[in-house]
């Protein structure tokens, strides 16, 4: 690959990261990149700055325009409601209609773009505030030294400990925590029937947090994908979707993916 | 690299870290979620670390010394984290590592203020095309050049190109 071509794929993988468009793994690879060519560093920093400039004015627009709007009449925006519901349903028909007609998918290129590896640094540790005075719990310190096992790459113990977690604290949002972590695990050891049940149980379990729920449906999803189970898959990834979170995009694509294969 | 701190070929080495360092820092920033402070203390302890190991004759692959930077920086930052649990939690980010928008934290206040000038001195084309890419970010490449009435490749081309009128405009002011 001559230098102005590895310019333009390097250019695309940070258009494709920003958009939350690359694999763990790929982005890896990207900042690897970076690191050796450091003027990369300089057109990210480029990129980052101008999608938040313009962000920025369309916010101050759109802050306008709203304040604008409370002073038209009801009637139109009405109108205009009514042609969004219409249309939104008559999309939801037709995207149904797809699916029921179309539920089979050729696998390969799904499970190409599903995760190959989760990073560790995605594993859950307590969320414990030393200003708020409280005590470290027992459960705390068991995730920590689970974090640490996982962390040091001592996995067998990682996983004894998340264990020993979901049975000592049944229900609890710790135990809905090492299930996630357990499902991490269990992933990157391709043992994705005990991954599934990891993750489903922590869907299951988180109540609170959107970020963790999220974040247990996509990687669901993904497990669900790498099994070939597109209809399970499909369902674990519209749930995450849904969040609007930090695995929107990638779930989309995934989605579109199980879509285009058919 | 490996070769500048093997031969102590101090102007070269002292190139390769000043270019790499700010790439450290922005890495654990944007992708770790580090704060400022504590991504200035792990990239400088991680080029020590890695001069250090160049040294001692310990790198195998010296191909592959910006991937063992850039883990060391991870792991240099994650047993930061770690220790701070004890001392700092009010310090740690809630979702550290889950952000979708830590990437904005390698983001400079003076850059912004000078890219937003340099945006408005792009001609109108340019500027329409360039907010719409950032307008859309959802939008596949191919529905942008459709709606600009361009090629594909046009379309990627003419993004590059405003990006580079961009960053150009920025090193120009940015020596004054």
């Amino acid at each position: 690959m001559n230098e102005s071509s590895r310019d333009i794929n390097i250019r695309k993988k940070i258009d494709a990261y920003l958009k939350g468009k690359l694999r763990e793994d790929e982005v890896d690879a990207l900042w690897e990149e970076i690191f050796k060519n450091p003027r990369y560093l300089e057109y990210l920093q480029t990129e980052v700055t101008v999608q938040s400039i313009v962000n920025d004015k369309r916010d101050s627009s759109s802050d306008k325009n709203s304040s604008g709007n409370n002073n038209s009449a009801a009637g139109p925006n009405i109108l205009r409601d009514r042609r969004k519901w219409y249309t939104l349903a008559a999309a939801v028909i037709l995207f149904t209609t797809f699916i029921y007609l179309f539920p089979k998918v050729s696998g390969d290129s799904v499970r190409g773009m599903a995760i190959k590896k989760i990073a560790i640094t995605e594993i859950e540790s307590p969320d414990v505030k030393r200003s708020a005075k409280q005590n470290i719990k027992d459960s705390d310190s068991l995730l920590n030294l689970g974090f640490d096992a996982a962390v040091s790459g001592d996995m067998g113990r990682a996983i004894k400990i998340f264990t020993n977690i979901t049975e000592k604290y049944k229900n609890t949002t710790h135990s809905a925590e090492a299930y996630l972590n357990l499902g991490i695990l269990f992933y990157n050891q391709e043992n994705f029937d005990k991954a599934a049940r990891s993750f489903n149980k922590a869907a299951e379990l988180f109540k609170q947090n959107d970020a963790l729920t999220e974040k247990a449906w996509f990687y669901l999803g993904n497990t669900y994908i790498m099994q070939n189970k597109y209809n399970s898959a499909r369902k674990a990834l519209k749930k995450t979707v849904k969040f609007k979170g930090k695995h929107q995009n990638v779930a989309s694509a995934l989605l579109e993916e199980m879509n285009d294969a058919n | 690299m490996v070769s500048a701190v093997l031969e102590d070929d101090q102007p070269r080495m002292n190139k390769i870290l000043r270019d790499l360092l700010p790439v450290v820092v922005s890495f654990l920033k944007g992708h770790m979620g580090a704060s400022k402070e504590d991504a200035e203390d792990c990239a400088q302890q991680t080029i020590l670390l890695t001069i250090d190991t160049i040294k001692s004759g310990k790198i195998r692959d010296p191909e592959r010394i910006y991937y063992y930077v850039m883990t060391t920086s991870k792991n240099n930052y994650l047993k930061l984290v770690d220790s701070n649990k004890e001392y700092h939690f009010d310090q740690l980010p809630k979702d550290a590592f889950r952000n979708p928008k830590q990437i904005e934290k390698i983001i400079e206040k003076e850059r912004k203020v000078i890219l937003q000038e340099c945006m408005e001195e792009l001609n109108d084309s340019y500027r329409e095309f360039i907010e719409y890419w950032f307008e859309n970010p959802n939008s596949s490449t191919a529905r942008v050049a459709k709606h600009f009435g361009i090629t594909l490749n046009n379309a990627w081309t003419r993004k590059h190109r405003v990006l580079n009128m961009l960053n150009e405009c920025y090193k120009k002011k940015n020596e004054i």
